[in-house]
């Protein structure tokens, strides 16, 4: 038995994220073979096991990170001597010689070297899960290899390497021309080589590509659908009944910012139930006057903020540590849910814009968010915020600020509800607004007075459609 | 036509650039598959070619880790623009934007004859960046514990800066540093934006959330900006000097880094 650990790649390296395993458990490894690609600050590197045998357990899944010297594989040696602690050694051959290679590495034999740069690393038909390694070891690796060359889409970028390809080896060209005939969708049979011995070089690829491939897609294009078409290694790893999902960026950064702000920014939040009626009325005459684009609710709520920001310039302002800045632009951050987090696209200018253009501008940014496509204008820049789970049909909430934002606003639900008019109980509409403050800008009596005006902006909505919003 | 076989010297595509110590090319604009091919040739082609640098600009691309969520960027537009198309390559997380404008440096260079220190040449890169900018007028910094370079408000001492100062675009990021190292050899280097859009950073930015404002020289500079090819020269050279510190062949192979 032998502990792999962490190894130091620098001197200033203090701990490593495991990038990749190259081996699974039950792999056999020998001393010298690519083992694990660690990452370290901002590089990456391959490193190599110094120890043979069969890698008996990863102590960490890909994407955990582990101090320099501590444990992060077993590999069994199958000598029966105790266990010894083995660095992993950064890769130090670059032409491994005979004598110092070990006799047999079969794996590293068949996979293409050049893969790990460019192809998402392993498919589900060749990774197989933690939980699934803890039967009996199957140390030949062999059917492995060839299973996954034969279901995974070669890349252009490692088709070049690959000594028998499609093209067959009948054709002579440089694996650089090769990349970029499969970019460009050239066919390398039909290129005359001006090289040496007539080969290929990229000069008559590029040349050749002058004439349009017959049927050939945009070379851009057709990567982003290879890549596309690559399964998704966003892996989890089970293990003992829990399975880690590591981090996307966008949740990283939620995690952190959320963090932050409610360390940083004392909260309190402020509650109201609007009375939509009106809302609800103009909304039904607006659609009967087949206003284009129709408006929603969320944009009545988005106007009437951008009218009360105007009025309240003390609500559109951020903390600085010595100093409360007052903000001369009205941005409104739209809090969007996407896939795997939320995404803010701004309403920038918002008390410039009328009621339908803002509803015009906020479909834009919808579609950005579920596109992903943004300028950063789209995503910069908020003064405020608006996050509404109406259509999840939740009543009330209270928002986390984004910092450096000082307030933020929850929008429930439109819906009939019993509410007291004139006395009297009815039946209405409501909608709650829930607003969350940084007390450190704003105080409870403002607060309310700005919570009030957005109140009665939309309980009144004809100040809505006010050009320059409602009187004060 | 060389004597030796391969990618040696003169086999290297793109217009050689002076710089000491090390081949630069100057490649123009090129696809990113492409250049990620022409690393990885001579890469293994580095005991003929010796230590390479390679300068560039890519097409508009996206290229994100194993981790990045590639699917958000590469959806069909809806008002019928191209869409810039999306690589995975196999690294960490991070996704990033290239595209032209920018000038993106590809160090191929043996880190073992360099004391395989892998942290050093990530600040290797940067003196070379930040002496780069420096000619043109920019001040670059280091921010410790975020490699890069990046550009302050006058006066501020990077140091103490935070998220916050991040957030408030008090600090800005003007290159993008990340390398990989296979077989010893590094691949990838440096990103610095020189003249460019940066509206496509934006979508890979989630939100208000992580802030971290980009920037270019232009932004930077009042003046007018040379020409990427200039600036391509330029770099080659500075990249070169901050490299050749570490340089071989004087380390002892026993190691005692300084």
């Amino acid at each position: 038995m032998a502990d792999v650990t962490m190894p130091r790649l620098s001197d200033t390296m203090e701990e490593g994220k495991i990038l990749r395993w190259l081996k699974r458990e039950g792999d056999r490894v020998e001393a010298g073979e690519l083992l694990v690609e660690v990452e370290t600050d901002k590089a990456d590197m391959e490193v190599e096991s110094s120890a043979s045998g069969v890698v008996q357990q990863l102590k960490l899944a890909e994407g955990e990170t582990a101090p320099v010297g501590a444990v992060i594989a077993v590999v069994d040696a199958g000598d029966g001597t105790g266990r010894k602690a083995v660095s992993a050694a950064p890769r130090q051959a670059a032409q491994p010689t005979a004598a110092a290679k070990p006799p047999a590495a079969p794996t590293t034999a068949a996979k293409p070297p050049a893969a790990p740069t460019v192809l998402p690393p392993a498919t589900p038909a060749e990774r197989p899960t933690r939980a699934a390694v803890s039967a009996p070891p199957t140390p030949s690796p062999h059917p492995k290899s060839t299973a996954a060359s034969g279901t995974s889409p070669a890349p252009a970028a490692v088709s070049g390497p690959q000594p028998a390809s499609s093209r067959g080896d009948a054709v002579k060209a440089s694996p650089l021309a090769r990349t970029l005939a499969d970019e460009l969708g050239v066919d390398l049979g039909a290129v005359r080589g001006t090289g040496p011995a007539g080969r290929i070089t990229r000069r008559d690829v590029e040349q050749a590509r002058a004439r349009p491939p017959a049927g050939g897609a945009a070379s851009g294009d057709a990567g982003a659908a290879r890549r596309e078409d690559a399964p998704s290694t966003h892996g989890s790893v089970a293990s003992g009944g829990v399975r880690r999902v590591p981090l996307s960026k966008m949740r990283a950064s939620i995690a952190k910012r959320m963090t932050d702000s409610k360390r940083e920014a004392p909260h309190f939040y402020l509650t109201t139930v609007v009375d939509m009626d009106d809302a609800v009325r103009l909304r039904a005459q607006l659609k009967a006057l087949e206003v284009e684009p129709s408006v929603t609710y969320n944009h009545m709520v988005l106007k009437a903020c951008a009218d009360a920001l105007a009025r309240f310039p003390e609500v559109n302002a951020r903390f600085a540590g010595d100093a409360i800045e007052l903000l001369d632009e009205i941005n409104i951050g739209i809090a969007t849910a996407v896939d795997d987090g939320l995404l803010v696209p701004v309403l920038s200018g918002a008390n410039r814009l009328d009621l339908v253009a803002i509803a015009a501008q906020a479909r834009v940014l919808a579609e950005k968010a579920a596109t992903g496509r943004f300028t950063s204008a789209d995503l910069s820049g908020a003064t405020f915020s608006v996050s509404n789970l109406g259509m999840f049909d939740v009543d009330s909430f209270s928002a986390v600020l984004n910092p450096p934002q000082a307030a933020i606003l929850a929008v429930g639900s439109v819906k009939q509800r019993p509410i007291v008019r004139d006395g009297a109980l009815a039946v209405g509409h409501t909608m709650s607004l829930t607003m969350s403050c940084d007390h450190r800008v704003i105080d409870g009596a403002r607060g309310g007075r700005f919570l009030a005006d957005i109140k009665r902006r939309l309980e009144n909505p004809a100040a809505l459609l006010l050009p320059g919003g409602a009187p004060a | 036509m060389s004597v030796a076989r391969a990618p040696g010297a003169d086999e290297l595509p793109g217009t050689p650039l002076d710089a000491e110590g090390l081949r630069a090319r100057w490649l123009g604009r090129i696809g990113y598959s492409l250049a990620t091919a022409l690393q990885e040739d001579i890469r293994r082609a580095h005991a003929r070619t010796g230590d390479v640098l390679l300068l560039l600009e890519h097409e508009p691309v996206y290229t994100t880790g194993r981790g990045g969520r590639a699917e958000h960027l590469a959806a069909p537009p809806s008002d019928g623009a191209a869409p810039v198309p999306v690589e995975r390559i196999g690294r960490g997380g991070d996704v990033t934007y290239h595209g032209p404008g920018q000038l993106v440096g590809y160090a191929l260079v043996d880190l073992r004859a360099r004391g395989r220190d892998v942290h050093r040449f990530l600040r290797e890169l940067e003196t070379g960046v930040i002496t780069t900018l420096s000619a043109l007028g920019v001040r670059g910094a280091r921010w410790p514990g975020r490699t890069g370079v990046w550009v302050a408000d006058p006066d501020a001492d990077v140091g103490r800066m935070d998220d916050r100062d991040m957030q408030l675009g008090r600090i800005r990021k003007i290159a993008s540093i990340g390398i990989g190292v296979r077989g010893g050899i590094t691949m990838h280097g440096f990103a610095l934006n020189v003249a460019m859009d940066l509206a496509p950073f934006a979508a890979i930015v989630p939100c208000g959330l992580v802030g971290v404002r980009m920037t270019t020289v232009a932004r930077e500079t009042p003046g007018p900006v040379p020409s990427l090819r200039e600036v391509a020269a330029l770099a080659a050279h500075q990249v070169a000097a901050a490299l050749a510190s570490s340089a071989p062949p004087e380390r002892d192979p026993a190691g005692a880094v300084p």
